[in-house]
């Protein structure tokens, strides 16, 4: 119950970082500005080729993509305690600091999914979108899903490098855009690899865009919840390995010294 | 005349040393590669390999793009935080051109974009773009960086001003890269939106490129080029003016901290 | 020529909201000789660092001018930049990813330090402070006292004429410190002008001229160390330990002896002198009956700045 209250707390603290990097006329004309262009710019791509199956593709995958792009910026997110100083006031607290850490990254979570709808609904209506599938209006919850299993895996990330400041921009640069590379947003997972599409796999976002595209075209549904499925486990995956890290990275701070008072 | 040239050299190597020391500028140079690859891809499995010089004109703009945006952009905030803002405006250097040096240095790291773009083509899909028109193609990259460099000293103004307005930062590029037609041709966006093409440098750059990669013989050339530079040079004295304004406010406002 | 001149220099800050303006500066008019080496000591919002902005033009006055070796700071910045030299302190204003060479040469730059002279002078400035050995690792290794004797190479490398330190030895430890305030000899000899603002009464007494007391925005006091201590007490005190209630009030009745205090710290007393010549007699006094431990004293810059500013404890 108590992890609870801290969670919540720490939804708290979360809110007002967001409202640090936004406001309203921010979100909408800097963010939304940002994700909606950059996606319009590829769907576009999709008339250059001239086929209007490529444009849908392109449009579906990059709306939905879109939410996992805004949940990885919880990675950063892990490590703002340590930037203004409350990392070592959090360890030395009776509480595991961990539902701290996972409330106030979390909004980055809820970030994620309003960016993929909004961004789908403006690609919808830009392109005169219509889905053909009748499971359309379950989406909504794969996205909520493919988002929450992205901030799982963000969380992960954030506290694996946590310690490595010189690199970890880049790392979590690089790492988030290998994600939205190869897991089917532009191109399908099968074109690349075989080693790509085995990791791929085991990463957040493709099997649950797999599973929004198929209930958008009216594609079977055993195919659709499987997939949605194995979204699921990977996320409780990265979950589990995120608390992992998140706990051996504060324990092990107390042994290398790198726990700053000041 | 010496003592500028002083002054640009002095900063420029500053800039190039700081960089060396801070992989976090570079950032763009790593991410962008994976854009290249995406684009590349797309096309390859769409069996358009004909246009695969699409992919290698926005990989090469959008790195010198967001070093412009996202690491020179970035300058101003930078000595405000570290309190070598004041330090320097209170030396007899123009801030201006200590300015313009390091953020030329730094957009002109942005044409390794085009190297690495040419290399993913080369060893991730076995092709080989030729480069018809490569002196076109070498004059618009150091033109485009150019006005890169212009384009973020007004931005780096701008941006060092406060959160909300750096919130804008990120939005920038987007909309520069759609309406300049970095990735698809302006052709294909709204026939509205056109008109105001040619007012991003991206526009004529992009342009002038993917000529570069096409066998015909290069139109509007000059005209493309001094449009980029003139683009360049119209941003950069905005951001001259910018610049004296913050200081201005800054140094009437107190702004301008010592401690 | 003066160094400095100021006259009824005013900086006043408005909040906005309707609550009054913060008056940061209020009318302060000094003058500087060329050579001259000045302290300006006050608490926390005193204005010692709105008044060093000012004259290093990176704020403007809301009244009042101030000239650098005639150049107004508001309108001739161009004049004045070269003239003058800043050093604060701190872990800030240094670039931290670049070595303590790599600084000084781009700051040689933009103080616009002819090529062929800047490799000897960072040189010269790097083993003037010390730093030689350190001169290509990076500024985010060094210690606190490292940086700031930095700043201090940092300040010089221009070859400024009037130099400004802003709490230079705030942080140092007191080796550091010493060095650092044989340095300021060293730039004072060599005919520089320089403004030291600190909170460090020894500092100030020890290497400055004249000290400004500073509070609230106004020059309170503008003297020698030694001319201040006299607004605590005129001549020296004498402290002394022992003695008994029939000593004490002879004392009192002593002629040149103005009071008899218990000490602030301890089980002793202070005698306060009213005249030159009652010294010699209470010590003889004292002397006579036995009393072996005394000391004789002048106040510190500390008694007259909290006599004259106040004790205000952690009140800012």
């Amino acid at each position: 119950m108590n992890a609870l209250r801290v969670f919540r707390q720490g939804l708290v603290v979360g809110y007002r970082d967001f409202r640090d990097f936004w406001s309203l006329k921010s979100w909408v004309f800097g963010w939304m500005l940002r994700i909606s262009t950059n996606a319009v710019a590829w769907v576009l791509l999709g008339r250059v080729i001239g086929s209007q199956a490529r444009l849908e593709y392109l449009l579906v995958g990059n709306a939905i993509a879109a939410g996992p792009a805004a949940a990885l910026w919880a990675s950063n997110a892990t490590t703002w305690a340590r930037y203004d100083g409350t990392h070592p006031l959090l360890v030395i607290a009776p509480t595991s600091l961990i539902p701290a850490v996972m409330g106030r990254t979390s909004i980055w979570l809820f970030n994620g999914l309003m960016t993929a709808t909004v961004t789908f609904v403006l690609l919808a209506l830009a392109f005169g979108y219509q889905p053909a599938g009748s499971g359309a209006p379950l989406v909504p919850l794969v996205v909520l899903v493919v988002c929450a299993s992205t901030y799982f895996f963000a969380l992960f990330m954030g506290a694996l490098l946590s310690n490595r400041s010189r690199w970890r921009n880049m790392a979590l640069d690089i790492a988030g855009s290998f994600l939205l590379a190869f897991c089917g947003v532009s191109v399908p997972v099968s074109f690349w690899p075989a080693w790509v599409q085995s990791l791929v796999a085991l990463l957040p976002v493709s099997h649950g865009l797999q599973a929004a595209r198929v209930l958008l075209e009216g594609g079977p549904w055993g195919e659709a919840w499987r997939a949605l499925l194995l979204e699921l486990l990977v996320g409780a995956g990265w979950l589990v390995l995120g608390l992992f890290t998140m706990d051996r990275l504060f324990n092990g701070g107390r042994a290398d010294g790198s726990i700053e008072l000041s | 005349m010496a003592s500028l040239t002083r002054v640009l050299t002095g900063a420029a190597r500053a800039q190039l040393n700081i960089t060396r020391q801070n992989i976090e500028d570079l950032r763009p140079l790593f991410g962008m590669p994976l854009v290249a690859l995406v684009a590349l891809g797309l096309l390859v499995h769409s069996g358009k390999t004909d246009l695969v010089h699409y992919a290698l004109v926005a990989a090469v703009l959008m790195t010198i793009g967001q070093m412009g945006n996202f690491v020179a952009s970035e300058i101003v905030f930078q000595e405000r935080n570290e309190q070598t803002l004041e330090l320097v405006v209170s030396s007899p250097a123009p801030y201006h051109l200590v300015l313009l040096a390091r953020v030329l240095v730094l957009t002109s790291l942005g044409l390794v974009g085009a190297l690495e773009a040419w290399l993913i083509a080369r060893l991730c899909f076995g092709l080989s773009v030729p480069i018809y028109h490569p002196g076109l193609a070498l004059l618009t990259l150091l033109a485009t960086s150019v006005a890169a460099a212009g384009t973020a000293l007004l931005t780096t103004a701008l941006f060092a001003l406060g959160t909300q307005v750096r919130t804008f930062q990120n939005a920038i590029n987007g909309p520069l890269y759609l309406l300049g037609g970095v990735l698809v041709p302006v052709t294909f966006l709204p026939v509205w939106l056109q008109p105001v093409s040619p007012f991003v440098f991206f526009y004529w750059s992009a342009n002038l490129l993917r000529a570069a990669f096409s066998p015909g013989e290069p139109e509007q050339v000059a005209r493309g080029l001094g449009a980029i530079l003139l683009l360049g040079v119209g941003t950069g004295l905005l951001g001259k003016l910018a610049l004296s304004r913050m200081l201005d406010n800054l140094r009437r406002s107190g702004g301008l901290g010592l401690t | 020529m003066l160094a400095i001149e100021t006259h009824a220099l005013t900086r006043s800050y408005d909040p906005g909201n309707g609550r009054a303006a913060i008056v940061a500066l209020d009318g302060v008019s000094m003058s500087m000789e060329e050579g001259e080496v000045r302290g300006l000591l006050g608490p926390n919002g005193a204005g010692k660092t709105t008044l060093i902005k000012i004259l290093s033009t990176v704020l403007l006055p809301t009244s009042g001018w101030a000239r650098v070796l005639g150049h107004d700071v508001a309108t001739a910045t161009r004049a004045v930049r070269p003239l003058i030299g800043i050093v604060f302190g701190g872990d800030k204003g240094l670039y931290m990813r670049l070595t303590a060479r790599q600084n000084l040469e781009y700051w040689a730059a933009l103080y616009q330090v002819p090529v062929s002279q800047t490799r000897a002078r960072v040189d010269q400035l790097l083993a003037r402070t010390g730093l030689a050995e350190r001169a290509d690792h990076l500024v985010q290794t060094f210690s606190r006292g490292m940086k700031q004797r930095l700043h201090l190479a940092r300040g010089l490398v221009g070859n400024a004429r009037i130099l400004y330190l802003d709490e230079p030895t705030l942080g140092m430890d007191p080796m550091a410190a010493r060095d650092f305030r044989q340095i300021v000899r060293e730039l004072r000899q060599e005919g520089r002008t320089i403004l030291i603002t600190t909170h460090d009464m020894t500092e100030a007494e020890a290497l400055c001229d004249r000290v400004a007391l500073i509070d609230h925005g106004k020059v309170l006091a503008l003297e020698t160390p030694a001319r201040l201590s006299e607004y605590v007490a005129k001549f020296e005190r004498i402290d002394f330990d022992g003695g008994d209630t029939e000593l004490l009030q002879r004392l009192e009745g002593q002629p040149g002896v103005s009071a008899v205090k218990k000490a602030a710290v301890g089980s002793g007393h202070r005698i306060e002198l009213s005249s030159e010549h009652a010294q010699q007699n209470v010590l003889s006094l004292l002397v006579a009956r036995g009393i072996t431990s005394i000391r004789t004293s002048r106040p510190s810059l500390e008694e007259v700045y909290v006599q004259l500013i106040g004790d205000r404890g952690l009140t800012v």
